[in-house]
């Protein structure tokens, strides 16, 4: 956070979940629910996904069908910053970074594709499931 | 004489941030002029939209763009001005304003912050208000 930035309150710098800088996402909680995309007052989240079968584990078992996130986009340049998606989301998926993202040259790189978007948080080690110690949303916006 | 002169065009709320940076841009030597008033675009190096461009407004924008130097560049300030924000389903607001003219910046934010103005014209400028 540059000086200006920070004097921009009186009582010093807000935490990220007030300041509402830009938003970041941990892919690997997003379930591809689209509860995020369908709440959002602007319709400026995009997400794909496909559905993969996971086998029974025990002969007296069923497959399981779950969804898997291939890209998710959120148009900065149309986003209201209202934080619905971040409230709304179940899983945690999305927080709040304290510093705003860039101006940039073109509408199209105001659009954050999932990369982008994971890049702004430290990401749980892959293969852990929801909230580990150290990765939770909560600690990652402070 | 100011390193640089701002023609600052304010249609709607987000004109309440980007006048907010006015004094920190002025120690950056940064001029904002009132581009709806009667100061002359042809003196200006930077046109800053900020706020939500209706299509009953166009016309008067394309004339003060009209008026700008050759080389003068071009901010849409926050989301309305950049795609038409949350106006995306309107069918009397211009979705971006670079479908009116050429726009050198396109600044996120719904308003930005004050600040966000700093950055996008030292970024922009960054031979001259960049390196104060
Ligand atoms: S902050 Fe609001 S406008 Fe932006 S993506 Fe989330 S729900 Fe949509
Ligand atoms: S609400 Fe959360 S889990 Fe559901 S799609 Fe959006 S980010 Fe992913
Ligand atoms: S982007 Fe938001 S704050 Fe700015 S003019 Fe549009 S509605 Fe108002």
């Amino acid at each position: 956070m540059s000086p200006a930035e920070a004097a921009e309150t009186s009582a010093g710098p807000l935490p990220a979940a007030r300041r509402r800088g830009t938003l970041a996402l941990i892919p690997d909680k997003c379930t591809s629910c689209m509860i995020c995309v369908r709440e959002c007052p602007d319709w400026c989240i995009h997400i794909e996904s496909h559905t993969e079968t996971i086998p029974a584990p025990t002969p007296r078992g069923r497959a399981r069908t779950v969804a898997v996130l291939d890209e998710f986009v959120i148009d900065m340049g149309h986003c209201q910053h209202c934080g619905i998606c971040v409230e709304v989301c179940p899983f945690d998926a999305l927080a709040w970074v304290a510093q705003a993202a860039p101006a940039e040259a073109s509408t199209a790189a105001l659009r954050h594709d999932r990369e982008r978007l994971a890049g702004l948080l430290p990401q749980p080690p892959r293969g852990t499931e929801g909230a580990t110690a150290g990765n939770t949303a909560e600690e990652a916006r402070r | 004489m100011p390193l640089l002169r701002v023609l600052h065009v304010p249609v709607a709320c987000c004109a309440l941030e980007s006048l907010a940076a006015a004094s920190a841009l002025a120690e950056l030597g940064v001029e904002l002029a009132d581009g709806l008033g009667e100061s002359d675009p042809a003196s200006a190096d930077v046109m800053v939209v900020s706020g939500t461009v209706t299509h009953a407004m166009a016309a008067t924008l394309r004339e003060v763009h009209a008026r700008l130097p050759d080389g003068a560049r071009v901010v849409a300030f926050g989301a309305c001005a950049s795609t038409g924000g949350p106006y995306w389903d309107s069918p009397t607001v211009v979705q971006g304003i670079q479908s009116l003219f050429p726009v050198d910046r396109f600044v996120p934010g719904c308003p930005p912050r004050p600040h966000a103005l700093v950055e996008a014209l030292t970024d922009l400028f960054d031979d001259t208000v960049g390196r104060r």
